[in-house]
């Protein structure tokens, strides 16, 4: 997406929430501009001088109006992330971090440093996505290639968001401490690009369950049709899990080690993985085994939709670990 | 004399968290007493600005995204060229702009200091571009001493802004060196100031 189109969307879903806010009947057009976009029109700014006029009219009214601080939290990301994205260290993360400590000297000695990179359901990095704990108190956002990198707490969850996308939460285990965390952030329901769905607020939760049988259907549906394949197909894939493992050497000097690690990962629509996970209980040591034995795999084959459209898939893979105790 | 109009270069709107909280509309000013040989915007140096527009018309431009300020924290950055050239005029506007809006100053801070002082009390935030604390290396990049860039860095850490100062240090093919940079943040670490935006100039 390009800048304008960006900025024209951070700005719709402005409006619309200070319209949200202030009971005001709004309905973003739908824009069917396929030229540059300059981030604001005629029609987006007819749109805000109506959201200002309908201001106006409650203020003179007498009523409370609601206005500042409504879209705070959607642009944390600090200065010249494009700048800064040059740099090989976490710049953006130390720079708030130092911030704090001026203040109270807060930065737990144990933090640890997170490196990744945000992508959407065809691989497209997003940036200028902000990366944040959940208390807000360390927080980055994704430069232009989609990537970042932040100081947190032991222990600390981590939560990505952006405009028009689902909010996603990490747990700290879930996160590779030496690699590189490829996340993958779906679409948010009912935000298309170019327009916002409103949903009257009687509405609602008839939407919600709307909303939730196309879901399932969809979920049918991508399961019915084209899964996100390993290129070669399963023999192949066993092949490269059995020629590219350290697993058995690794798990001859560690203990509790399970039979088999489950894994679970996204392929994305350009076949690269993300939001790689191990799912049970296994040494740390065998835990980065099997992260780095996912992550150097070849890209995937996508999975297609019932429509034939590429879609994200969720794979899940039992590996094994030859010689456990 | 107080300036009715003053010479700018642009005025950026909609920048999402680029130079400041929030949504913030850059205002350019035109001219500055720097001559670096990468400056970042060469129309502050061209001979005429874009346009001239007095407090009144720069408020009107401004307040038509009131509300996108408002809600996201935002507001408007002072940039260029040089802003403090400017000062008696940002002074003005600021006395008649939304209390709420958030001030950002971008600046190289090679000005007197009686500039600084009149606007510093308005300002949430300083961007200071301080090229390098060598004065050799400053001087050859820019064409100027540094020495009202230490005095001015000096009086905002005694009046207590040193919070409120980001302190940008470039890598600056063939001028200066990874090593110049940390020891330039080692000055200033040394003088109070906590907060750096390092990052490299990429030639084009």
């Amino acid at each position: 997406m390009d800048t304008g189109r960006k900025i024209c969307d951070v700005l719709k879903t402005i409006r619309k929430q200070i319209a949200e806010m202030n009971d005001i009947v709004y309905e973003p057009k739908v824009c069917h501009y396929k030229g540059h976009c300059h981030g604001s029109c005629p029609a987006c700014e007819a749109e805000r001088e109506y959201i200002e006029s309908e201001l106006s009219f409650r203020k003179s009214m007498g009523m409370k109006i609601c206005v500042t601080g409504v879209a705070l939290g959607m642009l944390t990301s600090p200065y010249n992330v494009n700048a800064q994205s040059h740099l090989d260290t976490p710049v953006n993360s130390t720079f708030f971090n130092k911030q704090k400590s001026s203040d109270n000297d807060n930065i737990p000695q144990d933090s640890v440093l997170i490196k990744g990179c945000v992508k959407d359901m065809l691989g497209i990095p997003i940036c200028e996505a902000p990366v944040i704990t959940p208390d807000g108190r360390y927080l980055t956002s994704t430069d232009i290639e989609g990537n970042f990198s932040i100081y947190i707490p032991h222990d600390s969850p981590l939560t990505v968001r952006y405009v028009g996308y689902e909010t996603k939460n990490y747990s700290f285990g879930d996160l590779d401490l030496s690699g590189t965390n490829v996340l993958y952030l779906p679409k948010a329901e009912g935000v298309l690009l170019g327009e916002v769905v409103v949903v009257r607020k009687k509405n609602v939760r008839k939407e919600i369950r709307r909303i939730g049988r196309i879901r399932r259907r969809e979920i049918k549906y991508n399961k019915r049709k084209g899964k996100a394949s390993f290129p070669g197909g399963d023999t192949a894939l066993q092949m490269y899990l059995a020629n590219n493992t350290h697993l058995a050497e690794i798990a001859q000097n560690e203990s509790n080690v399970p039979a088999q690690v489950r894994v679970s990962f996204y392929v994305l629509g350009d076949g690269s993985l993300a939001d790689v996970k191990v799912l049970n209980q296994c040494p740390l040591r065998i835990k980065e085994e099997v992260l780095r034995l996912v992550k150097s795999m070849p890209k995937w084959k996508p999975a297609t939709d019932s429509s034939g459209y590429i879609v994200a898939d969720l794979v899940e893979l039992s590996i094994k670990v030859k010689g456990s105790k | 004399m107080k300036l009715t109009k003053v010479p700018l270069i642009a005025i950026s709107r909609h920048r999402l968290a680029i130079d400041g909280k929030g949504i913030t509309t850059l205002v350019g000013f035109h001219g500055c007493p720097l001559n670096c040989e990468f400056c970042i915007n060469k129309r502050s140096l061209a001979m005429s600005p874009i346009c001239k527009i007095s407090v009144s018309e720069l408020l009107d431009r401004l307040m038509v995204d009131n509300i996108y300020y408002l809600a996201t924290g935002g507001g408007v950055t002072f940039g260029g060229g040089e802003p403090l050239l400017f000062y008696e005029f940002i002074c003005d506007l600021m006395a008649v702009m939304p209390k709420e809006w958030n001030i950002t100053m971008e600046t190289s801070l090679n000005v007197p200091l009686d500039n600084l002082k009149k606007v510093a009390p308005c300002i949430h935030e300083f961007i200071i571009d301080i090229k390098d604390m060598d004065s050799t290396i400053y001087k050859k990049y820019t064409g100027k001493n540094n020495n009202n860039v230490l005095s001015n860095l000096k009086w905002l850490k005694d009046n207590g802004y040193s919070d409120k100062v980001i302190i940008r240090i470039p890598l600056i093919p063939n001028y200066n060196t990874k090593d110049n940079q940390i020891q330039s943040m080692a000055k200033l670490e040394e003088m109070g100031f906590n907060r750096f935006d390092k990052f490299q100039y990429v030639i084009r």
